[in-house]
């Protein structure tokens, strides 16, 4: 959307965000219409009650205890609507939330290749959030001081037209000085977090060199350095405090204005006739409202224009075309067991002149492959290695019906991919990522995320196989410890052996390993190698090779650089041929 | 777990260094106070004078407003300016202590305690003790006297008024404040729990390759479901109880003012209260309902507050290296010598066990061993980052207890594996090997250590940034800046530990060549890993599992 600009499309599709949203709608108008009838209420008590008093009327002081009552009902009756105003939003919130992450799930993987991680979490997570803020203040923010406000001056200016005409110039210039004056606090506030973001950034270069400034007198500059930007922060802050203490004496000084001298006149009208002094009392008590109106009219519109630009970054999700099936449509799709019976028995995985750019453009200057031909045959293990970048990934996510080649044609177990639905695709391939992804669950869940439906017995056994078990058993809560964030408590080992072990359970004719360049220690090395060569027992196998002892007992090596094939053939072959292979071996074991 | 009377006396020794400013901020506090109740009166006077006839000047009555409403304004001004400067010295005070402490403290424990963690307690602890200081502990000092005037002069104008209007707040503002309480409470966890929620999705949507090819898409989704039904009935249970505690806040206000004007209204009639003693009582009433709900409201901020303080506190009060008096040691004694040294970093997991040897003074030891065998805790220990459980250290003869820090790492050049630049210049980088080092000696070390070529190549020379965001140095580049460190450092001893991952052949040379001049004229204790460095050692130490398994003068060295 053009900033600035509504348009009747803009609004029906800002609309099209908020699903059964009839009595959400409902409460927004219902709310200030409640508020201007409470205050009115409470005006319209004050005014009676002291005319009451001065005319020492019995009679009219029982009517004002009715009006009292209603006031009391009414403000009950104003939380119940705020509650149900709330209520509304959770649930229209909760569907939103809902339908993002539904989506983001049926986006193409290019999607994900072109967005950072971060930035669509932070479009699921903090630009929904903001949403809610819209729903819950923003929106409000539009209507009610137009309604509150334009009712409390009508009402004011209807119980006396003089002291109406008083309060109004008083609210008036107090908003606009206060305004003024506030102005500035919000640059200083932005100012003072950028100093202080700076303050802390020194902060973590005397933590991160904390060693060097033990060892070195000389480094005591860097403490100096942090404590002259806290000292600079100290000094904006002051500023700031000074500016805000204006604002104070201000607001005290009008406050006193309104609610003593304007009803010391009030006094005097009254005793000269002019106005009975209850409507003075009664107008000071919708001041309030007027004064709110004030402040907020201005920001109106920006908020409004501020709803649409925040709902924009939502859309920017909800707008990406989507591929394959509805997520909620779709059965599980866990391998159940059947190998899709191909035309050529022998093959596994074949890849015939596969050309591919990640734009999908032919002439782009960074294809990432140039024509790569490969065969695995049925049950055999083929090492993809080179150097990063080459095109080695690439291949795997093709494989994987990520994307779509340029040119060429992959066929898996005989059959050409594009004839295979994606989730028909993906039952016959267990896929290791290279960073053993685990998900903030248990381990069990974890391990049977492999292929929904496994037992217990199952999950176990799996585990097993790729050397998980005992590590498991060792944690207190055994299976059902929580991994945490990104596996977090577990180590680098210990979530590649629980990746092996969901690659086991999904017990899938093909399997595709980007093997972990990451060191770890001896031990766990070896019972991932061992996890490792227990899974690939048997199996169609593509591995992406970093470790000498995988390359050395793979069928077929293939050599990639430049998205292309440089070398194939078996280890000891293409040691002697002295080309890239030897080079990178060499380089590796220096 | 400390009391919060303790935690509070902490922070009032901070806020006690500026007592004049506070007690500024509070006599003008309750100036302020005086000033709204000196309006009613004369509020009072007004209507009553109207009312009799006895008014007199009105000059007069409109002089006393400017004066009131000058030194009310004032006033506010005062309350907040005063409040404010203690808060950010208290804030900066507490801060720098903190992080001169921080310098102080124990490696181990920095080792125990994340850095995000002193971080966050740094920054967004602080500044919430800060708030509390600049907001509330103002408040929480001042409202208690606030209440007694306000008091006082109500009951003054009626005590049956008084105690009429006062009973529907004092009703009240407990199930208030109890609500309002939960309701924080609950929305401290729901935060807790959308947070999770956050990182859990992050999950999901960083993993997308596994929840792609493991066609995860629905189970996850019905995952997200669940998290999202969760958060949804936290946060409706929540809004329930600030909706509850809203509708006694509202309840406690506007009852309390119904029933001042209902029964003062009655006593007017009834000519036991003049109308402007009850125009001047409804004008102070909200006043001192308000005062009333601060406080209760606050209890709560000071709550969190006090947490905040004690975690920050708590840096204050980790333990600080320990360090004797020693600043020179004896002469003719070894320059290291390890006696019967046993260390673990953790309990159970020794990592040297009864290490003895000696490194004579000028010469070079070479420690050899598989990794992970404790060598470079040789080191670590000789800096005294960390103390033996068992056995002692001597460096120059003096025991490293009995050695003033300062003192004894000046005389250490120590050089890590990982060199570590600060994100400042090179030049910068390089002079803190030495104070106040100027131009000359810096170009001086950098020519010794194999740099002043490379750095002369950089786009701003001496002065390009080093670190994470400056121009990208190598590693071979980074590791002689750091040597030019500790050659401008000069000191006796170097403590080497060689870097085990590779670099290229070439700097791995110019490392090497830098290393040789730092070496010369030295004691040195260098763990090694390069061939090279083992044969021109004098004596060659191999350790295994954390004992010495064999001292061998090298003889290939041909020096004795």
């Amino acid at each position: 959307m053009q900033k600035d600009k509504i348009t009747v499309a803009g609004i029906r599709k800002y609309l099209s965000l908020f699903e059964k949203a009839g009595v959400y709608w409902a409460s927004l108008l219902v709310i200030p219409v409640t508020e201007v009838f409470v205050s009115a209420m409470n005006a319209l008590f004050y005014q009676k009650i002291i005319n009451a008093v001065i005319a020492s009327d019995m009679a009219l002081l029982k009517a004002a205890l009715w009006i009292a009552m209603v006031v009391l009902i009414a403000n009950m009756a104003k939380c119940i609507i705020l509650f149900n105003y709330m209520y509304q939003i959770r649930q229209i919130m909760q569907r939103l939330r809902l339908r993002v992450m539904g989506h983001l799930f049926r986006l193409p993987m290019s999607y994900f290749e072109g967005h950072h991680t971060a930035d669509s979490i932070q479009k699921l997570c903090f630009n929904v959030e903001d949403i809610k803020t819209s729903l819950a203040n923003r929106h409000r923010r539009v209507i009610d001081p137009l309604m509150i406000g334009g009712s409390a001056i009508i009402l004011i200016l209807m119980l006396d037209f003089r002291i109406g005409i008083m309060v109004l110039i008083v609210s008036l210039v107090s908003v606009r000085v206060n305004m003024r004056l506030s102005r500035p606090l919000r640059d200083m506030a932005v100012g003072i977090q950028k100093l202080f973001a700076l303050c802390t950034e020194r902060l973590t270069d005397v933590l991160a060199g904390m060693d060097v400034i033990k060892m070195f007198s000389g480094a005591g500059t860097m403490v100096e350095r942090y404590a002259a930007m806290n000292a600079d922060v100290a000094d904006a802050s002051m500023k700031r405090f000074c500016r805000m203490s204006d604002v104070q004496a201000v607001e005290w000084a009008f406050g006193f204005l309104c609610n003593i001298v304007i009803l010391i006149i009030g006094v005097f009208m009254s005793f000269a006739g002019l106005v009975d002094f209850g409507t003075v009392v009664a107008i000071l008590s919708l001041q309030d409202m007027v004064t709110y109106f004030l402040s907020n009219i201005g920001s109106a519109w920006g908020m409004l224009i501020d709803s649409f630009v925040l709902a924009d970054r939502v859309f920017e999700i909800l707008d990406e075309p989507v591929q394959g099936t509805d997520v909620q449509a779709s059965a599980d799709n866990a391998w159940r067991g059947e190998v899709i019976p191909g035309e050529n028995d022998a093959e596994g995985i074949v890849i015939s002149d596969a050309v591919f750019s990640y734009s999908g453009l032919d002439n782009d200057a960074r294809m990432a492959l140039k024509g790569v031909g490969l065969t695995v045959e049925r049950g055999k293990t083929v090492a993809l290695v080179g150097e990063s970048g080459g095109g080695k990934s690439t291949i795997v996510k093709l494989i994987l019906g990520f994307y779509q080649l340029n040119d060429g044609m992959i066929k898996v177990l005989g059959k050409p991919l594009p004839g295979y639905a994606p989730d028909e695709l993906h039952s016959q391939i267990a896929y290791v990522p290279q960073d053993a992804y685990l998900f903030a669950t248990s381990i069990r869940e974890n391990i049977r995320y492999g292929r929904l439906g496994a037992s217990d017995e199952e999950v176990v056994e799996a585990a097993r196989r790729a050397y998980a078990h005992e590590f498991i058993m060792a944690f207190p809560d055994g299976y059902d410890t929580l991994v945490g964030e990104r596996g977090e408590s577990l180590s680098g080992g210990q979530r590649q052996r629980i990746a092996i072990a969901r690659a086991f359970i999904r017990n899938a004719p093909i399997l595709l390993l980007d093997e972990a360049t990451s060191a770890l220690d001896t031990e766990s090395e070896r019972l991932v190698q061992k996890g490792i060569e227990a899974l690939m027992g048997g199996r169609t196998t593509l591995v992406i090779a970093h470790r000498l002892s995988t390359i050395e007992k793979a069928d077929m090596i293939y050599v990639i650089g430049g998205g292309q094939v440089c070398e194939k053939g078996r280890h000891a072959e293409l040691m002697e041929q002295d080309g890239h292979y030897k080079r990178l071996v060499e380089l590796d074991s220096r | 777990m400390k009391t919060d009377k303790e935690i509070l006396k902490h922070i009032l020794q901070y806020v006690g260094k500026h007592r004049m400013l506070m007690l500024v901020a509070f006599l003008a506090g309750a100036m302020c106070a005086g000033c709204g109740v000196a309006g009613s009166a004369l509020l009072k006077r007004v209507v009553d004078g109207l009312s009799a006839g006895t008014l007199g000047d009105i000059g007069k009555i409109i002089f006393m407003c400017v004066c009131i409403l000058v030194v009310g304004a004032g006033c506010a001004w005062m309350t907040r300016y005063a409040s404010g400067s203690v808060a950010t010295k208290v804030l900066q005070e507490v801060k720098d202590d903190a992080v001169i402490h921080i310098t102080k403290m124990t490696t181990e424990c920095m080792a125990k305690s994340h850095s995000g963690d002193i971080l966050s307690r740094l920054t967004d602890d602080v500044n919430r003790v800060s708030s509390f200081v600049q907001d509330d502990l103002i408040l929480v000092i001042r409202n208690p006297f606030l209440l007694i005037f306000y008091l006082l002069y109500l009951l003054y104008l009626n005590p049956l008024l008084f105690l009429l209007s006062i009973l529907p707040t004092l009703i009240c503002l407990p199930f208030g404040a109890m609500l309002t309480t939960r309701f924080k409470a609950g929305s401290k966890a729901y935060m807790q729990y959308s947070a999770d929620v956050i990182s859990s999705s992050a999950d999901m949507i960083g993993g997308i390759e596994v929840v792609k090819s493991y066609s995860l898409e629905k189970p996850l989704l019905e995952d997200y479901r669940n998290h999202v039904q969760k958060m949804t009935d936290m946060a409706i249970h929540n809004d329930m109880n600030q909706y509850k505690g809203r509708a006694f806040w509202i309840l406690s206000g506007t009852l309390s003012s119904i029933v001042c004007l209902v029964a003062g209204g009655w006593l007017c009639i009834q000519g036991k209260l003049t109308v402007g003693g009850l125009v001047a009582f409804f004008a102070l009433l909200p006043k001192m309902v308000e005062t009333i709900n601060d406080m209760a409201n606050r209890a709560f901020n000071s709550k969190v507050a006090l947490a905040a303080a004690e975690r920050v506190f708590e840096i204050l009060h980790t333990p600080i290296e320990p360090e004797g008096k020693a600043v020179s040691g004896i002469d003719d004694a070894p320059a290291i010598e390890f006696r019967d040294v046993s260390f673990a970093y953790e309990e159970g997991v020794p990592v040297l066990n009864g290490v003895s040897f000696q490194v004579p003074r000028g010469k070079t030891v070479a420690v050899i061993g598989a990794s992970g065998g404790g060598k470079s805790t040789l080191l670590r220990l000789l800096c005294g980052f960390y103390r033996p459980q068992q056995g002692s250290i001597f460096i120059d003869g003096v025991p490293l207890d009995d050695w003033d820090l300062e003192a004894l790492r000046a005389r250490l050049s120590y050089v890590s594996q990982h060199s570590y630049l600060f994100p400042v210049s090179v030049g910068e980088n390089i002079a803190m090997g030495k104070l106040s080092a100027n131009e000359e000696e810096i170009r001086m070390a950098a020519e010794a250590a194999n740099a002043s070529a490379f750095i002369s190549g950089l786009p701003q020379g001496y002065d390009t940034l080093a670190g994470e965001r400056g121009s990208r140095l190598s590693g071979g580049q980074i590791q002689r800046i750091s040597i030019a460190r500790a050659i401008l450092k000069d000191a006796p001893i170097l403590l080497l530990d060689e870097a085990t991952s590779a670099l290229d052949v070439q700097a791995e040379t110019d490392v090497q060549k830098a290393l040789d001049s730092l070496a010369k004229g030295r004691t040195t204790l260098v763990v090694a890993h390069r061939l090279s460095t083992i044969k021109n050692a004098d004596y060659i130490v191999a350790m295994e599992h954390g004992r010495v398994v064999e001292v061998r003068a090298n003889v290939a060295a041909n020096l004795f």
